[in-house]
């Protein structure tokens, strides 16, 4: 176990020294792969074992990149991060509380119309109270600071997935996932135990928003809070397998490189390319997405 | 201002409805979340200005050519995306799951077309723009034949279901999937059938719409969120609730756009949804789940 | 004897119909009851009340003094109630072993680790499926399936169990075998409410029976008594036709 740490530790490592050797294209992609490589892994943190679909990963991203930039010239920066972890979690802990208690759908459904809703009612306060739509930030930082600061929320995030993994909540998250009658019989509060999960997951995808927002210098809701970052991650998270540690990462590379090229080559019909691709991801997991993640999640043990 | 709002909410509610009743046949009947629902409006009402503005079409004769071309596309759909799924669901897959991701895919897919080929501007094209006087309030024309149009669509919708062979076997498909096969119904004919018949209803919704509002090529996703809070309200696959929901969501919507700010509709939608998710999630009209 | 198990006039309503109705009975510190009916008389909605799977319209339980009739079913499982299933409920991708450290890890003992997987081996030698521990729960065998339900709700040593039906659809070897196991564990000196169909079982298992019909309880006593008695006899063949 301490040798797999060790790699770990190595890996992130060694991805630290990427600013010395990438020029700012190649260091860009590794920032918008990092960054989905932790909006992937928090998303199958709680849709991967509860089977809960999430469509709503920008709405949490897209708050947290506007808190820092209604605050980043009044507050110091950590403290500006902690209020974005703030907001999310609060909102998240709200959507759970009115979806969760009931069937996946009703979920799937509110988290589709989430990120929409959040933008027209930034979007009305900015326009009727504030009176200023735009927001410039004013950060001093480099595309290698943000590298780094979402390395290390990379590192936190695939640890809090490996510890939930291996720890008793991780078990009750598989239980729910499997038999809801069986956990709640078997002791486990299965309204908490979700919320817990959708919080945690939520909290990071605010983070990655917030650490990301310096990079825009110009924000306004309709560029941060665009559907396709929520689209992007449900289907790298998906190819590459939620159940898995490091099924993901898996996921997250190949598509994130394919889209970075359909959108450099085919600016103008990258939706429809999108909606393509995804569509066929579905159909090439050929039992449907969930047998595909059963499959894999059976192992060899199998008949 | 009052009765202005409540003709208004009406009119509203009217087309909320009928979008919403396509919605709870998709997903009522045939069992398929299909969040690409309002792409369909979207398009109908996109295909209506083209046949307006290019060939002098009046709008009315375009929905007796979307709303048949509508149902034939969605059969379509259904043959190519959706039966595979179904098909499979009965392999262990699971049908809402999968027919949530593949019209999620979808939804991207016709926003990409619409964009290519009309951009990302607001639309319209002015049709029987006079004002008429209704009940002492000044409104647009084509808003009361909107609301005609609903009113009408929705009640023939409504005897249909009530009263016909067909409707009496959608009814039994939408409550009691798994028995209906014992009276010899075809379950994956209906649920085609179903599936193509919501399309069509998304698209009269769709020409109705274009004749009083403007619309983009992104608004498609503000409709299926109404359109499945109408659904969720009046309970699913409860027709009669859809209809009562969506004009109640119109009036709502209509009441906050006059009296708070028109940029908080959808949270006034919103709102109804999260309350009525804690209070009654079985729907105002369906039946309680123990 | 110490109470341990007590309803009060339990009732519990489904719209018009009414599943139970005002059922009072006691169950006490180790004691083995069956409880029996024929189809639709209420037997398992009355399980379902006590496990918190369904809550009472109305009436009381009192459980080891307290009352339980308003808490959820992990509440109820961290007082110390387990309970099988009537169409059984495994967790097909998780392994043997990890379906019984289920049992273990969120109730009454909320065991975890090297400690929670000993006695979760140990309860499975118990139901002799020790072999099988490392299998995917898919995998098993109808009989071996019920075996691991019956390990998981032993696994935390439940003050009472239920066992819905434990015993049915299986062949007539596997159901002396069953027996043989459910007495082993009454020998132990656990309180068992058994829902069942088979008299047979409920003759060799349970020395006290409650009968229900039509969500009433028609009778409570010994086994032997009960099994006679006009009305319960009715209950199960039909009223005699008087010609």
């Amino acid at each position: 176990m301490s040798k797999k740490f060790g790699l770990f530790g190595g890996l992130l490592g060694l991805l630290a020294f990427a600013p010395l050797v990438f020029e700012d294209y190649g260091l860009g992609l590794m920032i918008g792969i990092v960054s989905y490589a932790i909006l992937a892994q928090a998303w199958s943190l709680f849709s991967g074992p509860t089977r809960y679909i999430s469509l709503a990963t920008v709405a949490f991203y897209g708050v947290g990149a506007y808190v820092v930039a209604v605050l980043n010239e009044d507050l110091a920066y950590p403290l500006i991060l902690l209020i974005a972890v703030g907001t999310g979690l609060v909102m998240s802990l709200a959507v759970g509380i009115a979806t969760l208690r009931l069937a996946g759908v009703y979920f799937v459904i509110f988290s589709f119309g989430l990120a929409e809703l959040v933008r027209q009612l930034i979007t009305w306060y900015e326009v009727n109270v504030s009176g200023t739509l735009g927001r410039y930030i004013f950060l001093p930082f480099e595309a290698r600071h943000i590298y780094w600061m979402l390395l290390v929320l990379a590192g936190v995030t695939f640890a809090i997935a490996w510890w939930i993994r291996n720890s008793r909540t991780g078990m009750a998250l598989r239980v729910i996932g499997e038999d809801e009658d069986v956990a709640s019989h078997v002791g486990i509060n299965i309204t908490r135990t979700k919320l817990l999960l959708f919080a945690i997951s939520a909290s990071l995808m605010t983070l990655v928003g917030a650490i990301q927002a310096p990079r825009w210098v110009y924000i306004e809701p309709s560029i941060v809070f665009n559907p396709t970052v929520s689209f992007l991650t449900v289907i790298m998270a998906l190819l590459g397998g939620p159940h898995r540690l490091l099924g993901p990462i898996c996921g997250v590379i190949p598509l994130f490189l394919l889209f970075e090229w359909l959108s450099a080559n085919f600016p103008n019909h990258y939706s429809i390319l999108l909606g393509g691709v995804f569509i066929l991801i579905v159909f090439l997991l050929p039992k449907g997405v969930l047998e595909f993640v059963d499959r894999f999640r059976l192992g060899g043990a199998a008949k | 201002m009052l009765t202005t709002s409540l003709v208004i909410g009406l009119v509203l509610g009217g087309t909320y409805a009928l979008a919403a009743l396509g919605l709870t046949m998709q997903y009522g009947v045939s069992r398929i979340m299909n969040l690409a629902y309002g792409e369909f409006v979207i398009v109908a009402a996109f295909a209506t200005f083209v046949l307006v503005s290019t060939l002098g079409l009046d709008p009315l004769l375009s929905l007796l050519l979307v709303g048949p071309a509508a149902f034939v596309i969605s059969y379509a759909v259904y043959s190519v995306l959706m039966a595979p799924l179904v098909k499979r669901s009965r392999k262990g897959g699971n049908l809402e799951i999968d027919s949530i991701l593949v019209t999620f895919g979808l939804l991207f897919l016709i926003q990409g077309i619409l964009l290519v080929i009309f951009g990302a501007d607001f639309q319209s094209y002015s049709y029987l723009n006079v004002a008429v006087d209704l009940f002492g309030v000044t409104i647009a024309a084509n808003q009361v034949l909107a609301f005609g149009l609903a009113t009408v669509l929705g009640i023939g919708l409504f005897l249909l279901i009530r009263f016909t062979r067909w409707g009496l076997i959608l009814r039994a498909v939408a409550h009691r999937p798994d028995n209906a096969p014992l009276v010899a119904i075809n379950v994956d004919r209906v649920a085609q059938l179903a599936f193509a018949f919501g399309g069509m209803l998304a698209a009269q919704a769709g020409v109705v719409i274009s004749m009083f509002q403007t619309f983009t090529a992104t608004a498609g996703v503000v409709f299926t969120m109404k359109a499945l809070i109408v659904v969720i309200m009046g309970g699913v696959g409860n027709f009669l609730g859809a209809l009562i929901a969506g004009l109640i969501l119109g009036l709502v919507e209509a009441f906050v756009s006059a009296y708070l700010d028109p940029g908080l509709t959808l949270a006034s939608t919103y709102l109804i949804f999260l309350v009525l998710l804690l209070w009654r999630p079985q729907g105002l009209f369906g039946k309680s789940v123990s | 004897m110490t109470v341990l198990l007590q309803t009060e006039d339990l009732t519990k309503r489904f719209g018009g119909l009414t599943a139970v109705r005002g059922v009072s009975f006691t169950l006490s510190f180790g004691e083995v009851v069956g409880l029996l009916g024929p189809n639709g008389s209420g037997k398992t909605t009355l399980l379902n009340m006590i496990s918190g799977a369904h809550r009472a319209t109305s009436g009381q339980i009192n459980f080891e003094g307290h009352p339980i009739q308003n808490l959820r079913p992990d509440q109820i499982s961290k007082q110390g109630i387990a309970r099988t299933f009537q169409l059984v409920k495994v967790l097909p991708t998780m392994t043997v072993l990890e379906n019984t450290i289920c049992g273990l890890a969120f109730g009454s003992s909320r065991m975890w680790g090297a400690e929670a997987e000993g006695k979760a081996m140990e309860k499975l030698h118990q139901v002799g499926l020790a072999d099988k521990a490392k299998q995917p729960a898919a995998t098993l065998t109808y009989i071996d399936s019920k075996r691991l339900e019956l390990a998981r709700a032993l696994a935390a040593d439940p003050h009472l169990l239920l066992l819905d039906e434990w015993l049915s659809g299986l062949t007539p070897e596997e159901l002396q075998e069953g027996i043989k196991l459910i007495k082993s564990i009454r020998d132990a000196g656990a309180s068992i409410l058994i829902v069942e169909h088979i008299m047979s079982a409920i003759r060799e298992l349970c020395p006290r029976c409650i009968v229900m019909n039509a969500g009433e309880k028609i009778a409570d006593g010994l086994t032997g008594d009960v099994l006679q008695q006009q009305d319960v006899i009715e209950a199960y063949l039909g009223a005699p036709h008087h010609a």
